[in-house]
């Protein structure tokens, strides 16, 4: 008797050990305020997540949003270091930023996701800067090949389909230089980090007779393939999901050339006031339960996308990484053409030459 | 004597001082620093070259899209003229209380976002539509066919946007003709097409003249229209300036662009000016032609 009360004695101890670390956890950051600059709806600011982090932590989070990555650049140029904890570029961004000394050096021993992290994004050149990691990779996404079933077939496995003279007056094509030169040079069988440009001028302006709309918004592509005015083109993998989910036929498609993979990551400021709740921050939204509960019960205009996490998509509900297409693009082996590691140079010349191929 | 001449003009120049102001900080300067700009491809801190030149000059892209741009807002001016004007017409010959519920009427397409307006035409222009439909039972269209995504809905949507403005302005002209001018013309054996060459169309001409230049000028610099509407060779000039502000970042380029679409505009502006005499030439001729001896 005395024995068993002494074990259950033992057993509370051990279920509130947890909650005192708990406890002291969130008195290590009382007091303190977290500022995060990123997309407006996109997981930073998603309600219940939030909720989950200021438990935790006892700190607060003061939300600054950016509306372009250059935004984000210029925000942290203009005396956004020292005031700006934490901030979410894109993977194309992290070495720009990490070379003019806006982002500070990560210690990767206290990312506790980072063994869990896709290996093709955590072993990257483009999150590395002098030897240093700069930024942890968080979530991703393709621009790959999307059809409507009922009006392609059979489906397509190759790019070819977008230059096929029997496709003309059909396609969607997403208006960003990056993607489309990429999108190209897979096509022709180039390298897409470093293509001849010349071939590539060449099949842009070959696809452009095809091409019945550039998009640049989801509202771009939905008005022009729900009502037919469209049936094929390129797209992101979180709105091909999204279609999906809300009952549209839609086929997305890693074609065999290879597709065009994005990631965004977390990088921590340069002087920034509250580094320690930055790593905190950063462990918390690369976490498990973090992706669990932003995914499956995201807050109003939440725009989701699949996390680099390997740990975190095997959580997730199938019904939920089915919409974030998150299966197929995890499984994905075949040629990917990562957006990151372009130099400032030969992306000027992208953005020149896709400029051109517009106004041609 | 002297001194109430030298009160006047300080009076003068005093007056016109809130309004020179305004334009100096508004247009000068910002115009300035376009140029400076244009001047400027590595920056503000670098030294100034004539790199952003050199890339317009090396293709002759950009001036065959300044060439559409012109032509498809010249079009959409003309277009709109001609559908402004009956209506301005009409409006100009009703009472006051119903001109005034008319001109309320008409200015509220005015008053809506012209975001709205597109969204608007997106729907009435799609295919399956109801004018879509009906040109395919008049056997006109193809079924499934449309004009979005093509030049044709920029024009479209160009003209349904600046059809108030026009209306207002020719109609600001019209309403200073006198009805009983046209009815002693009448008296005296002008036909309906004498009355309109030798009375209303020189009378309206000024209007005329300033609604195409008023509506004109936006036309020209139109970007989001033709982005949305307009398809892959739908894009103006409007829109590389857009791009090369914001996702290309090279404001450079950009201000060597709006200067060309600057230079473009008012060339067209100046010949728009020009017609004002000219078409008073034509008319007076007419009048002197057609007048008995």
């Amino acid at each position: 008797m005395m024995l068993s009360r002494r074990s259950l004695l033992a057993s509370a101890a051990a279920l509130t050990l947890p909650a005192i670390a708990r406890a002291q956890g969130a008195a290590a950051f009382k007091g303190q305020t977290l500022t995060i600059a990123s997309w407006q709806n996109y997981g930073a600011d998603d309600p219940g997540t939030l909720q989950m982090f200021e438990q935790q932590t006892g700190a607060s989070v003061k939300q600054v949003y950016f509306t372009s990555e250059d935004d984000l650049l210029q925000m942290l140029r203009t005396g956004g270091t020292g005031k700006i904890d934490v901030v979410l570029p894109n993977l194309e961004y992290v070495l720009p930023a990490a070379r003019q000394s806006l982002i500070q050096p990560i210690d990767t021993a206290r990312i506790k996701s980072w063994s869990s992290l896709e290996p093709r994004f955590r072993d990257d050149p483009s999150i590395r800067y002098d030897g240093k990691v700069y930024a942890v990779p968080w979530v991703q996404g393709a621009t790959s090949l999307a059809v409507n079933p009922a009006q392609v077939t059979p489906a397509p496995t190759s790019w070819d389909i977008l230059w096929d003279p029997a496709s003309k007056g059909k396609v969607g094509f997403f208006d960003d230089p990056t993607t489309a030169v990429m999108t190209a040079a897979l096509y022709l069988g180039e390298n897409p980090q470093a293509p001849d440009l010349q071939r590539v001028r060449k099949a842009l302006l070959d696809l452009k007779r095809n091409v019945k709309l550039f998009w640049s918004s989801a509202d771009d592509w939905n008005k022009a393939f729900l009502t037919g005015a469209i049936t094929m083109g390129n797209l992101w993998s979180g709105l091909a999901g999204t279609l999906r989910a809300n009952g549209h036929a839609v086929d997305f498609i890693l074609p065999k050339e290879g597709t065009v993979l994005w990631g965004d990551t977390w990088a921590i400021v340069r002087d920034a006031p509250h580094a320690d709740l930055a790593y905190a921050w950063i462990n918390f939204a690369t976490s498990t339960p973090y992706f669990t509960q932003w995914i499956t019960h995201p807050g109003p205009n939440q725009e989701l996308a699949v996390p680099v996490n390997t740990d975190a998509i095997k959580a997730l509900p199938e019904a939920a990484a089915n919409k974030l297409l998150a299966g197929p693009l995890v499984a994905y082996r075949g040629p990917i053409a990562l957006q990151a590691g372009i130099a400032p140079a030969a992306l000027k010349k992208w953005t020149e030459l896709w400029e051109e191929v517009k106004a041609s | 004597m002297a001194s109430r001449a030298l009160r006047a003009r300080l009076t003068g120049i005093l007056l016109l001082l809130p309004a020179g102001l305004l334009l100096a900080v508004m247009v000068l300067i910002p115009l300035a620093v376009l140029v400076w700009f244009s001047f400027a491809p590595e920056g503000a801190d670098a030294p100034l070259s004539l790199d952003s030149y050199a890339r317009l000059f090396a293709t002759p892209l950009y001036f065959h899209l300044a060439m559409k741009t012109m032509l498809t807002a010249g079009l959409a001016a003309l277009l709109t003229a001609a559908l402004g004007w009956a209506p301005a017409w009409v409006l100009s010959r009703l009472a006051p209380r119903a001109r005034t519920a008319t001109l309320l009427a008409i200015i509220v397409p005015y008053l809506t976002s012209y975001l709205l307006l597109i969204y608007s035409v997106f729907v009435i222009l799609g295919p399956g539509s109801p004018v879509m439909v009906t040109l395919r039972l008049l056997g006109l269209a193809a079924p499934g066919a449309s004009i979005l995504y093509t030049q044709a809905a920029t024009v479209v949507m160009l003209v349904y946007e600046n059809l108030p403005v026009m209306v207002f302005v020719l109609f600001s002209g019209m309403q200073r003709i006198d009805t009983t001018l046209l009815a002693a013309a009448g008296s005296l054996g002008a036909t309906r097409w004498a009355r309109l060459r030798h009375i209303i169309l020189p009378m309206a001409a000024p209007s005329l003249v300033s609604g195409l230049i008023i509506v004109f000028v936006p036309m020209g610099g139109a970007f989001v229209e033709p982005a949305i509407l307009g398809g892959p060779n739908g894009l103006l000039l409007g829109n590389v300036i857009a791009d090369q502000m914001t996702r290309a970042d090279d404001p450079s380029f950009g201000s060597v662009l709006s200067l060309l679409l600057l230079l473009a505009t008012l060339a067209i502006v100046a010949l728009l000016a020009g017609l004002r005499p000219a078409l008073h030439r034509l008319t007076s001729r007419w009048s002197d032609h057609v007048a008995p001896a």
